[in-house]
């Protein structure tokens, strides 16, 4: 038997829509969340970014947002 | 701690070469694998990274495509869609910051959803409604 407060539990249903998720979701990620285990999809998608980075010349990040936006304000 | 990640600091991490950016944005992500950080962002976000793959850096789509799906892999929580009240909020921040209300819609959600914005923009550091990619 779990016993969690009224206003808490308000609170995880709360953050649990915010996610798209039910409670029982939520509170098991809290859990994993608490234990520090981790999560390899970071991993996979870390050694995806790395085979396909953005190498050569161009603008940086900022710079390229900056721009994409301001061609869409133009419209 | 949620942090709240616009374009610039995705992308940084996906561009290696002149990015100022690019280690830091990637300690970020790294540090989502042990939970030590929760990753959001905002469902504008994942246009613009398709925008600027193709468009601006010219890579195939495959990789846009690819990109964003390891993204939304790593953000734990479906892309945030802005509300009616944040939509006002971010209206007030751009006439107030003079910022462009895409960039205002970032820290209108942030503030609202108490998520640390991080950015690689200017105008953003600039309003203070933004902490850089290095300072976390």
């Amino acid at each position: 038997m779990v016993s969690i407060p009224d206003d808490l539990l308000a609170r995880i249903d709360a953050g649990a829509a915010e996610r798209g998720e039910s409670r029982s979701a939520f509170l098991q990620e809290a859990a994993r969340m608490r234990l520090g285990e981790p999560r390899p999809e970071v991993i996979e998608a870390m050694e995806w970014v790395e085979r396909h980075r953005i190498t050569g010349p161009g603008p940086t990040a900022a710079e390229a947002v900056r721009r994409d936006r301001e061609r869409d304000d133009r419209r | 701690m949620r942090l709240l990640l616009d374009s610039s600091v995705w992308l940084a991490w996906m561009r290696a070469d002149d990015e100022p950016n690019h280690e830091a944005a990637t300690a970020i992500v790294a540090r989502s694998y042990t939970r030590e950080v929760e990753l959001r962002l905002l469902d504008l976000t994942l246009y613009e990274l398709g925008n600027v793959i193709v468009r601006a850096w010219q890579r195939p789509s495959e990789v846009a495509d690819g990109f964003v799906s390891h993204v939304t892999t790593v953000v734990e929580a479906p892309p945030l869609v802005p509300t009616a009240a944040e939509r006002r909020v971010a209206h007030q921040l751009a006439e107030r910051h003079r910022l462009s209300v895409y960039d205002a819609t970032y820290a209108a959600v942030a503030k609202e959803r108490r998520l640390t914005l991080i950015s690689g923009d200017n105008a953003l550091l600039t309003a203070g409604l933004a902490a850089a990619p290095g300072d976390i």
